[in-house]
C-alpha cells in the first residue's frame, strides 16, 4: 500500500517574492529555533529550517507528536519567542509585530486566562486590549459567549471554577473577540467532549466559510482530517510532508465501491466478476460509522424533544 | 573610560547642581536614548491609554480579589493595640506617638504590599503563561509595563486611602478626648503644676493636632551678652564654655598629601583682631565655679591646657585663647595641643589687638583628608577663651586665614576667604558648650547670664497685631544643685530684639522641663520689619539648657492637619510608585524572590552608603592597611587600592540609586510641622529621575524577553 506524496517539495529554500509574502497568511523560510544552555551551547533544536506558505482562507493543520515543533512554530509566529534563524511573516508583516496582532486570534494549548475574572469580564478585558468601544463590547460579548456555548450562569462564574471544556470555550471566545483574519488554534479540542469537539470543528468550518485563515495545531489526527484543507507533519523539528489532506490520505492502488441494498447473491456475482478481471481477491465488508457519529446520533435523538446542551452543565 | 565614569558618579551626591547632580540627568537621558533606539520609536506612537488602563485594571482587580486590602484591618488593630501601651510624656506626646504608629504602619504596609505584588506579578504571569494571551494582542510591552505600574499604584492608593481615613479619624478622636480631659483638669485645678499650666492651656486652646509652619532662623549663636547689631563686635564667654568658629574651604590640590611634603610647604597663617574685657565680679565667681560641676548627662568634654584648668591657681589666669580645628560637623580634627606647641596664646586686657599665629605644617595632610575629588576640604578654625573671668570680642570680619608669606611675618601669600554655609549666615559662628543634644547655654544671674540668639532675617510678617506662638523643646541639665533646689523651677527668659528699629520686647518668663516642649506667645509687633532676634537667657545658676536649630519653632501659621496628612500620604504614594517601578523592573529579568531582594537593595542602597559615612571617605584604604598592620609595601598598596576602589564603587552606585530620605514625612507630621511644598517636589523629582529611566529599562528588557518558558 502506498500513499500519495505532497506535490510541493519539503524544506526547499526558494526565495519568495514580496507579493507572495503579502498575499499569504503565513510565510516562513528556513525558520529555526535552537534553545541554548547557560553557556550559549546548542541544547535543543526545536524547529529546523521550516519553509511553509499558508494561503489566505485556508484551514491548515500542523501535525506531529509531542515535541515535534508544532507549538514552537506557533510561538514563533506570534512573537512569544524569537527565531534563531530564518524568516517568518504573518499576514504580510514580520511575525510578532504588534500591529499585526490586531488581526490575529490565538487559542493557546491550555486556556491561560486570569482565573479571578468571570467569563464576561475576561472578554471585556481582551476587547479593551483591541480598543473595542464598550458599547460595541456589550453587544459582541454575549454573542460570542452564545457562539462558544457558555450560558448565562457560566458567564458570571470565575474562571477558576470552570471545567476544562468551559475554559477551552472561553479561550476560544477571547481568540475571536477581535473578529480576526487569522486564527491560530493550538490543540483546540483538548478537554472538549465529543459534542464540544464537533462544535469546534463546525466553528472552524464556519470560519473558513467566512474567508478566514485557520492554523490548526493538533495531534488528534481525526480532527485535523475532518477540517483541514492542507496539513504538514513535523517530526523532531523538521517538516516531513506537506499537502492536501485528501491527497495525502488517499490509497491510490485500492478501489472502493459502495452500494446500498445488495442481496447476498448479488454480492457473490460482483465478487465473481472481479475475480474474472484477474485483479486479485476482492474484500467485501460493511462500512462502519465512527464512534463520534454514533455518539452524536444518540445525543441528537435524546435532545430532539426541545432539550438543550450547554457547557454550564459540565 | 569606565573608571572616569565611576569617578564622575562618585562625585555626584545630593541635590546641589554644583555638586555633580547632572550625572543623574545623564543616566536618565542615556536610558531614554537606549529605549528609543531599542523600540520606543516604534511603540510610543502606538501607545494607548485604553490598553494601559485595561492592563492596570486587571492588576488592580487581581489584588482586590486576592483580598490584599484585608491586611489594612490587621494594621489598624495593631496600631490601636500598640497605642494603648505607649508611655507618653504628656498629651501632645501621646498624639505624636500615635501619629508615628499610624504612619509607620501605613508606610510599612503599603511598601511591603507594593514590593510583593509587583515582584511576583510578571514572573507568575510568565510561569502560568497568562502573558501569552496579553502579548499576542496588539498590546506593546511598554503598555504592559506601564499598566502594571499604574495598577499597583492604584492598589497602594486604596491602602493609603483606608489607612489615611483611619489615621485621621483615630487621631481626631484621641485628640478630642484628651483635649476635653485637659479642659476638665484645668477647670478643676486637678493636680496641675504651675510649670505645666501654660502648656496645658496651650493644648486646651490650640488643640493637639497641628500643622504648623515655622519661621526659619538664619543661624543660632551663643554670646556672653546680647550683641548691639549684626556688624558689631560680639562677645564670647571664657572658661571654654563658648567659642568662635569660622568656616574655611581649601581645594585639595593646595594641600600636601604626606608629612614629608608638608614640611616644605608654607604654613597656614591665622590672623584675628580680638578684644578682651573682664566679666563683672559676680560673673567671674560663677564662671569659675561652672566647669567644676558635673551635668546630669555628660557633655562632650573639652580638654583643658596645662595650667588652664578651671581650678588652676589665680596667678595663672592671664587672659589667653586656644585655637583648634574642627571638621565640617564640628568634630575636633586638630587639638589645641598640636597648635602653638600646645601653649595658649596670651592676649592683653583692653584694646583691640591683632594676633597672628602660624599653624604647624603637620596639620596640612590632615586637612587634605577632608577633601573629596570634587569637594574642597571644609573645616572650622575655632578660637576659644581659655580663662574664666574674661570675655573675648571678635567682629565677623575680624578673622583671616591664608598661606603664610615667607617674606612677610604678618602677610599671606595666598589668602583664603571664609566660607559661610549659607549666604546670609554669620561668618563667625559663636558656639555654646557642646552637649548631648546640642549646644548648651549656661544659667547665671540675670545681669551676667550669657545668651542664645536665633537670628531671623527678611521674614514675611503678615500682621503686627496680636501674638506669635513660639515653642521650644527643652533639654535641661542642672548641676551643682542640692536637693532643696532640685524642686525649684528653672527660669528661662525670652525676648525679641527688633533689628529694624533696635527695640526690645518685654522678656517673657518660662519654666522649661527636661524633654518637654514649652510654649509662649511673643508680641508680633516686636517682629515688625521681619528682621529680629529671639534672645534666650537662663537666669537660674547651675542650669544648662540645650538649643539647636531644630528645637525652636516660631509659628508663622497653623494650617490644616488633615491637609498635612494628605500631603504626607501623597509623598508616601510617590514612594510606593517608585517601589513598584523598581519591583517591576527587577521582575522583568529575575525570579520573584530574587526580585524582592534586589528591590530592597536598590531602595535602601543610597541610604546604606550614607550610613557608612566616614568609612567611605578617601584615605580609608590607608587606614585599613594601618589597622591590619600590613607591613609588606606591595601588599599594603594592593589592599589600600582595593579598599579605595571598593569605597568609590559603593559611592558611585549609591549616587545613582534613589535617595529615599526625600520621602521621609513621618517626622514632620509627627512633630506637627507643616510639610513644605518642596517636599512633594523633591519626592516627585526623585521618582521621575529614578523611576522613569528604570521603567524605560524594564520596557527594553521585557521587549526583548522571550515570554514563553
Amino acid at each position: 500500500m502506498t500513499t500519495a506524496t505532497a506535490p510541493v517539495s519539503v524544506g526547499v529554500n526558494t526565495p519568495a517574492s514580496a507579493s507572495e509574502i503579502a498575499s499569504s497568511a503565513i510565510y516562513t523560510r528556513n525558520l529555526s529555533k535552537i534553545y541554548k544552555d547557560f553557556w550559549g551551547r546548542d541544547k535543543v533544536r526545536a524547529l529546523d529550517d521550516l519553509t511553509l506558505t499558508v494561503g489566505r482562507g485556508e484551514v491548515f493543520g500542523l501535525l506531529g507528536p509531542n515535541g515535534s515543533g508544532k507549538s514552537t512554530t506557533i510561538k514563533l509566529l506570534l512573537g512569544l519567542i524569537f527565531p534563531s534563524r530564518g524568516q517568518a511573516a504573518v499576514l504580510g508583516k514580520p511575525a510578532g509585530s504588534t500591529e499585526i496582532n490586531e488581526r490575529i486570534g490565538f487559542l493557546p494549548e491550555e486556556s491561560y486566562l486570569y482565573k479571578f475574572l468571570n467569563g464576561e469580564e475576561t472578554l471585556h478585558f481582551y476587547g479593551r486590549l483591541f480598543k473595542i468601544p464598550r458599547r460595541e463590547l456589550k453587544k459582541r460579548v454575549p454573542a460570542l459567549l452564545d457562539t462558544v456555548g457558555l450560558d448565562g450562569k457560566a458567564r458570571k462564574r470565575k474562571l477558576r471554577e470552570y471545567s476544562k471544556g468551559m475554559a477551552r470555550r472561553i479561550g476560544l471566545a477571547q481568540a475571536l473577540i477581535n473578529n480576526p483574519d487569522l486564527i491560530l488554534l493550538d490543540e483546540p479540542t483538548t478537554g472538549l467532549d465529543p459534542i464540544g469537539t464537533r462544535e469546534m470543528k463546525d466553528l472552524i468550518l464556519s470560519l473558513k466559510a467566512q474567508g478566514k485563515t485557520v492554523l490548526l495545531c493538533s495531534h488528534l489526527l481525526a480532527d485535523v482530517q475532518d477540517v483541514c484543507d492542507r496539513i504538514t507533519i513535523l517530526f523532531r523539528g523538521k517538516m516531513q510532508t506537506l499537502g492536501q489532506v485528501k491527497d495525502l490520505v488517499q490509497v491510490k492502488d485500492i478501489t472502493q465501491i459502495q452500494a446500498t441494498g445488495m442481496t447476498p447473491s448479488q454480492i457473490s456475482e460482483v465478487q465473481e466478476f472481479i475475480r474474472r478481471m484477474g485483479v486479485g481477491e476482492p474484500t467485501i465488508t460493511h462500512p462502519t460509522t465512527t464512534l463520534e457519529e454514533l455518539f452524536m446520533n444518540i445525543v441528537r435523538e435524546k435532545t430532539a424533544g426541545g432539550g438543550s446542551y450547554t457547557s454550564s452543565d459540565t | 573610560m569606565f573608571t572616569q565614569f565611576v569617578n564622575l558618579l562618585a562625585q555626584s551626591e545630593g541635590y546641589d547642581p554644583s555638586n555633580g547632580y547632572f550625572v543623574r540627568y545623564i543616566v536618565a537621558i542615556v536610558a531614554l536614548l537606549v529605549a528609543v533606539v531599542f523600540g520606543l520609536w516604534k511603540d510610543l506612537p502606538r501607545f494607548s491609554i485604553t490598553r494601559t488602563w485595561a492592563v492596570s485594571n486587571v492588576s488592580f482587580t487581581e489584588a482586590i480579589r486576592k483580598r490584599v486590602l484585608w491586611v489594612t484591618p490587621l494594621a489598624i488593630v495593631a496600631v490601636i493595640v500598640v497605642s494603648q501601651f505607649q508611655k507618653p510624656v504628656d498629651e501632645l506626646d501621646a498624639i505624636r506617638q500615635t501619629t508615628k504608629f499610624c504612619l509607620f504602619a501605613t508606610g510599612m504596609l503599603v511598601t511591603l504590599t507594593a514590593i510583593l505584588l509587583a515582584c511576583t506579578n510578571l514572573p507568575k504571569e510568565i510561569e502560568n503563561r497568562v502573558i501569552f494571551t496579553i502579548v499576542t494582542k496588539p498590546t506593546t510591552r511598554l503598555e504592559i509595563i506601564m499598566g502594571k505600574v499604574i495598577g499597583f499604584a492604584r492598589v497602594s492608593a486604596a491602602i493609603l486611602l483606608i489607612m489615611g481615613v483611619f489615621t485621621y479619624s483615630y487621631l481626631h478622636l484621641r485628640s478630642w478626648t484628651m483635649q476635653r480631659e485637659i479642659k476638665q483638669r484645668l477647670a478643676n485645678d486637678d493636680g496641675v503644676e504651675p510649670g505645666i499650666r501654660p502648656t496645658l492651656e496651650y493644648y486646651a486652646d490650640g488643640g493637639l493636632l497641628s500643622a504648623k509652619q515655622f519661621f526659619t532662623p538664619v543661624d543660632l549663636n551663643f554670646y556672653s551678652r546680647i550683641p548691639q547689631s549684626d556688624d558689631a563686635v560680639k562677645w564670647t564667654s571664657g572658661a571654654s564654655e563658648q567659642s568662635i568658629a569660622v568656616p574655611f574651604e581649601i581645594p585639595s590640590d593646595m594641600l600636601p598629601a604626606d608629612p614629608e611634603e608638608a614640611k616644605q610647604h608654607p604654613p597656614l597663617r591665622l590672623g584675628f583682631l580680638i578684644e578682651v574685657r573682664r566679666t563683672s565680679e559676680s560673673a567671674t565667681e560663677d564662671a569659675t565655679a561652672v566647669p567644676t560641676t558635673t551635668p546630669a548627662t555628660r557633655p562632650v568634654r573639652i580638654p583643658y591646657l596645662p595650667g588652664m584648668e578651671p581650678d588652676a591657681p589665680p596667678d595663672a589666669r592671664q587672659p589667653s585663647i586656644v585655637v583648634e580645628i574642627y571638621d565640617r560637623d564640628f568634630f575636633t580634627i586638630v587639638t589645641p595641643q598640636e597648635i602653638n606647641s600646645g601653649r595658649p596664646v596670651d592676649v592683653q586686657l583692653g584694646d583691640r589687638q591683632l594676633v597672628v599665629l602660624d599653624l604647624p605644617t603637620a596639620i596640612l595632610p590632615t586637612l587634605r583628608k577632608l577633601a573629596a575629588p570634587d569637594r574642597p576640604a571644609r573645616f572650622h578654625v575655632n578660637i576659644r577663651g581659655a580663662v574664666p573671668g574674661y570675655e573675648y570680642g571678635v567682629a565677623s570680619d575680624g578673622i583671616a586665614l591664608g598661606f603664610a608669606n615667607p617674606n612677610d611675618p604678618m602677610g599671606f601669600s595666598v589668602p583664603i576667604p571664609p566660607a559661610p554655609a549659607k549666604a546670609d549666615a554669620q561668618v563667625a559662628i559663636f558656639r555654646g558648650r557642646p552637649g548631648t543634644h546640642g549646644q548648651q547655654l549656661r544659667g547665671d544671674k540675670p545681669d551676667v547670664a550669657p545668651v542664645a540668639v536665633y537670628r531671623f532675617r527678611n521674614q514675611q510678617i503678615d500682621s503686627t497685631e496680636g501674638n506669635v506662638p513660639v515653642e521650644l523643646r527643652a533639654y535641661l541639665e542642672r548641676s551643682g544643685v542640692d536637693d532643696a533646689d532640685a524642686e525649684k523651677l528653672t527660669d528661662l527668659h525670652v525676648e525679641v530684639v527688633n533689628r529694624t528699629d533696635n527695640t526690645r520686647s518685654e522678656p517673657i518668663l518660662l519654666h522649661p522641663e527636661n524633654g518637654r516642649t514649652i510654649y509662649a506667645n511673643l508680641p508680633a509687633k516686636a517682629m515688625a520689619g521681619g528682621n529680629f532676634d529671639l534672645v534666650f537667657t537662663v537666669t537660674s545658676p547651675g542650669s544648662w539648657l540645650t538649643f539647636t536649630m531644630n528645637n525652636l519653632g516660631l509659628v508663622q501659621a497653623d494650617r490644616s492637619f488633615g491637609l498635612n496628612l494628605l500631603k504626607s500620604l501623597l509623598i508616601l504614594w510617590l514612594l510606593t510608585i517608585l517601589v513598584v517601578t523598581i519591583a517591576v523592573f527587577c521582575s522583568t529579568f529575575l525570579s520573584w524572590p530574587i526580585a524582592v531582594v534586589l528591590t530592597v537593595l536598590i531602595l535602601l542602597g543610597h541610604w546604606g552608603v550614607v550610613q557608612l559615612g566616614d568609612a567611605l571617605t578617601p584615605g580609608i584604604g590607608r587606614q585599613i592597611v594601618n589597622d591590619f598592620r600590613v607591613q609588606d609595601a606591595a601588599q599594603s598598596e594592593v589592599l589600600s587600592r582595593s579598599v579605595e576602589s571598593l569605597a568609590r564603587a559603593l559611592q558611585a552606585i549609591s549616587s545613582v540609586l534613589p535617595d529615599i530620605n526625600q520621602f521621609a514625612v513621618t517626622e514632620d507630621i509627627e512633630r506637627g510641622v507643616w510639610i513644605p511644598g518642596f517636599a512633594i517636589y523633591n519626592a516627585l523629582f526623585v521618582l521621575v529621575m529614578f523611576g522613569l529611566p528604570l521603567m524605560l529599562s524594564a520596557y527594553v528588557i521585557f521587549r526583548y524577553k522571550e515570554v514563553a518558558p
